[in-house]
């Protein structure tokens, strides 16, 4: 038995002990009236004529995170801590993936979903782990819903795609409402409250990277991660798309994001593309890389390599 | 003046036949279907419609692509009509006008439907909102659809109040106008094709012909429709359709069927003869991929409408039979609605980019909601088209309302 | 669905424990040997090592150039089967190969056949590791002692190819040792059951018989009528 399965095991009881915390907390949490009126009517006449993000000033982001802390209350009776976490100087995000390390295990898609307070049971993941075929890189030859008994299967390798944060990003050009845009640390961020649900960027998009808020995401309330960034995992409507962020409410302070975190496997490079001394820029010097549909120009940021 | 001939103009529109009545009755009974299932939608989210994250756009955005090639085709009166100066077309382009006033709104409809959040359209408006102009291709279409509703409000807005004050027209100060319609129209469909052909990353739209292609249906669909509405029209008004007209665009209608079934072959030959993994969208909508195939029944029925249709169109003395023609006119517009909708749309987000084949089929809300806005483009149709003949026909004027008399309509 | 993930998420820690007392019971006390006193099985939490200086790095090695300073996670506190020089102590060395009884990991399955023991544990010093070349090297700094073989793993791990950081991509940079993933005695990774296939958007169904996505053809395969390319 290898150590690689006993660390799992290490996590998932965090895991657990984090819900329990989670659930202690919501039970502890005096129950929220979901009546119609006062500050729900304020809160809903507030949302309808909140500025865009880039747009607000700084009150404003402060009046839109008490009204984001308050909805998540009435809503799921859970008290988040959303904040707007500035991109830092002199960084822009990358990841590298090695696909010969990623055993298609897919702990990284239940740690996202878990992490960025994703829609449960419907499709709502941001990272889908395609099985390959060994010998073809033909992604109409991937099978998305593969579950057998155990993984890595013979003859398959395993490619995990999310959004490639492209410097060129073709979503961001076909939002009609500027929802979209791309952030100073290079992460492609999407303002939940001004998105107007056309999904014109899903169109767009080459990697099926984003997603869209068919219902009203529903979250068991014990579940919910209450470290929350404006830009980032906090509680989304109904109507709207949705993506990777690369974990705002994580990567911004320093942290790695939770899909790197949860790799058992250490196939997930991510760091800083400006620094030099860099794991990612390393990675990019001695490796041979590829980049999914780098012929369509939108130069993504995030890189394959095998080893 | 202008009040009496808006009063007048909108009273005209409500006065008519038990059978006038009937009509409208209708169109108001599956407008109001329409209302509720979209109360539905709006109450559960789009989860009450069949897309997904496979395909995210549908039914809706596929009606929207067909009903801006109908509105584009009103330029096909237009050009004869102020540039060649044919009398007979002349007097039945306000008509086409009118239709390409319902197909915009009934256009836009299909995408305020279609979207998530229509609480936030304000966000789309310059100033108040945040307009991605020129950079996204759905800003360009709402600029160019806006433009092209006033453009063909405007003109016969001009025209109808002359005709009302019965003074002629003076052409030089619409004429101008008229130019940038016809232009406009062009537009508004090529956009339409660009809003798909821009992404890159849907290989089954990213060709240049698309463009093309769209105009080139437009051009069947359009005719088609104007020939039977006229018709309709010549029954049940006393207004005269002249027969010319209706020659005329069935000739184009003929030469815009051939070049696009041309266009089809054009496609099919670029796809299939050495076939890559681009192809894989035209073969799930042909034949299918991975056993699922639910669209190739369809494209094929509408293959075989359009062969049908050119056949006897194409035929000298078969499209001279006024019944052969409708018979053709119906099979290419129901061919075109398919080829140019669900054939069109659906299959550039099968597979996906990531391969995936995920099928898409409507739901009956979604299916109700489209009934509701085809219903509601047909009523805007009707009266403006019932006020636009009581004018031409001089039956509202600003002589008879000072004259107290009240017109006599003849409609049924 | 989500039900199920959770307890296929639990089997990993069955058969972890399923397997431990397997090995465990494999374990035939050898003739030969002395048998261990309860003060083998001390844990490190309740008695931390000794004054045993860290040895550093082996004096062969001078390192990559250009090389990023990296601090392992530490290891030694992990270990259960530690402080092993509290018996080795009043044991000679042996170097003859045989089977060893519990602590002692019931298996070594690296290196085909080519490891004993003192190949990576220093025979002196047992609380330590130590390189071919017989410098002492913490059981925190395993790299040094794996990397003699694994060079360019080695090279890969100490720039951030290969491995894990810890945390926080910024900063100082903390990385796993070789062993946190790797069981030095047993180290090819085992298949394992996956988290739960993708879901489909609330209340559509998923595609009918999914298994038929065509495989590329090639040519030392026979084409088989009914799932070959058409």
């Amino acid at each position: 038995m290898s150590n690689l399965q006993s660390e799992t095991i290490d996590q998932s009881r965090r895991r657990f002990l984090g819900a329990a915390a989670g659930a202690g907390a919501a039970v502890a949490g005096t129950a929220a009236a979901p009546a119609w009126g006062g500050s729900t009517l304020m809160d809903t006449m507030g949302s309808f004529f909140q500025n865009h993000y880039q747009r607000m000033s700084d009150e404003e982001i402060a009046d839109a995170i008490g009204r984001i802390e308050r909805r998540a209350k009435r809503r799921y009776d859970v008290d988040i801590i959303c904040r707007d976490q500035p991109p830092q100087e002199d960084v822009v995000f990358g990841y590298a993936l090695n696909i010969s390390k990623c055993q298609g295990y897919r702990d990284c898609v239940s740690a996202c979903v878990r992490e960025n307070n994703l829609d449960r049971g419907s499709q709502m993941e941001y990272i889908r782990v395609l099985e390959m075929e060994e010998g073809s890189r033909n992604l109409e030859h991937s099978e998305h819903y593969y579950d057998p008994d155990t993984v890595p299967v013979e003859g398959k390798y395993y490619l995990p795609v999310q959004c490639m944060q492209c410097d060129n990003p073709p979503c961001v050009k076909a939002c009609p409402v500027e929802a979209t845009w791309m952030e100073p640390d290079g992460i492609v961020v999407v303002d939940y409250d001004w998105c107007i649900g056309c999904r014109y960027c899903m169109t767009a998009c080459p990697y099926q990277a984003r997603h869209f808020n068919w219902r009203e995401p529903q979250i068991p309330s014990e579940d919910i991660n209450r470290n929350t960034n404006y830009l980032g995992n906090r509680p989304r409507p109904r109507g709207v798309v949705e993506k990777c962020h690369f974990c705002t409410q994580r990567t911004r302070e320093g942290r790695q994001p939770a899909c790197q975190e949860a790799c058992p496997t250490g196939a997930r490079i991510f760091g800083n593309l400006l620094d030099p001394s860099s794991e990612i820029r390393y990675v990019l010097a001695n490796k041979k890389v590829f980049r999914l549909k780098e012929e369509l120009g939108t130069e993504p940021k995030f890189w394959y390599f095998t080893d | 003046m202008l009040l009496s001939f808006i009063r007048d103009a909108v009273a005209s529109m409500f006065r008519g036949g038990r059978r006038y009545w009937l009509w409208l009755g209708f169109l108001a009974l599956v407008l109001l279907a329409g209302l509720v299932a979209y109360g539905l939608q709006l109450s559960q989210g789009l989860i009450a419609t069949g897309m997904s994250d496979q395909v995210s756009w549908g039914f809706y955005i596929s009606n929207f692509a067909f009903l801006v090639g109908i509105a584009a085709a009103a330029v096909l009166l237009v050009i004869p009509a102020y540039v060649f100066h044919r009398k007979d077309i002349k007097s039945v382009v306000l008509i086409g006008e009118g239709l390409a006033v319902a197909a915009v709104l009934a256009a836009m409809l299909f995408v305020i439907v279609d979207l998530g959040r229509p609480d936030r359209i304000l966000h789309m408006l310059p100033v108040i909102g945040r307009f991605n102009f020129p950079q996204s291709m759905l800003a360009w279409d709402v600029v160019v659809l806006s433009g092209y509703l006033l453009l063909n409000l405007a003109i016969p807005f001009y025209v109808h109040y002359c005709h009302y004050r019965q003074r002629e027209p003076n052409f030089a100060a619409y004429f101008p106008f008229v130019v940038l319609a016809m232009f406009w129209a062009i537009s508004i469909h090529t956009v339409t094709a660009f809003l798909f052909s821009s992404n890159t990353g849907r290989p089954f739209w990213h060709v240049a012909l698309l463009g093309p292609r769209f105009i080139a249906t437009a051009f069947v669909s359009g005719p088609a429709l104007i020939i039977i509405v006229l018709q309709v029209l010549g029954r049940v008004t006393r207004y005269p359709i002249p027969a010319s007209v209706i020659d005329t665009l069935a000739l184009i209608m003929t030469v815009a069927l051939q070049i696009s079934l041309f266009f089809v072959g054009v496609e099919l030959f670029t796809d299939f003869y050495n076939e890559t993994a681009h192809a894989a969208s035209v073969r799930y909508l042909y034949f299918g991929l991975d056993g699922l195939a639910s669209l190739a029944p369809w494209v094929w029925t509408a293959l075989l409408m359009n062969l049908v249709a050119v056949v006897i169109l194409t035929i000298n003395p078969l499209r001279r039979q006024l019944r052969l023609l409708n018979l053709a006119c119906l099979l290419a517009f129901a061919g075109i609605w398919i080829e140019k909708g669900m054939g069109f749309v659906v299959p550039g987000f099968i597979p996906t980019p990531l391969g995936e084949v995920f099928e898409y089929t409507p739901t009956a809300v979604e299916l109700i909601v489209s009934a509701g806005i085809w219903a509601f483009a047909a009523l805007v149709f009707t009266l403006l088209a019932k006020a636009s003949i009581a004018i031409s026909l001089g039956d509202v004027s600003a002589e008879r309302a000072e004259g107290e008399g009240s017109p006599v309509m003849a409609s049924g | 669905m989500r039900g199920s993930q959770s307890e296929r998420r639990l089997l990993p820690a069955i058969a972890l424990a399923a397997g431990l007392g397997a090995a465990l019971l494999a374990l035939a006390p050898a003739a030969d040997l002395p048998p261990i006193s309860e003060e083998g099985h001390r844990s490190l939490r309740e008695h931390p090592p000794g004054p045993e200086p860290d040895p550093g790095p082996p004096a062969g090695f001078t390192g990559y150039p250009d090389a990023p300073q990296v601090s392992v996670v530490s290891r030694r506190e992990a270990l259960s089967h530690y402080p092993c020089a509290d018996c080795h102590a009043h044991m000679p060395a042996n170097p003859e190969r045989r089977k060893l009884s519990a602590p002692h990991p019931g298996l070594l399955d690296h290196g085909e056949g080519r490891f004993w023991c003192l190949e990576c544990h220093d025979a002196d010093r047992r609380n330590e590791l130590a390189t071919l070349a017989g410098d002492t090297v913490s059981f925190d700094r395993a790299d040094q002692v794996c990397g003699q073989c694994h060079g360019d793993t080695h090279r890969d791990w100490t720039f951030g190819a290969h491995g894990k950081r810890v945390e926080k991509w910024q900063g100082e940079r903390r990385v796993y040792s070789c062993a946190h993933c790797h069981n030095p005695h047993d180290p090819a990774v085992r298949p394992r059951a996956p988290e739960g296939p993708p879901g489909i958007r609330a209340g559509l169904e998923p595609m009918p018989d999914k298994g038929r996505k065509h495989p590329p053809v090639y040519p030392w395969q026979p084409v088989d009528e009914e799932s070959g390319h058409e």
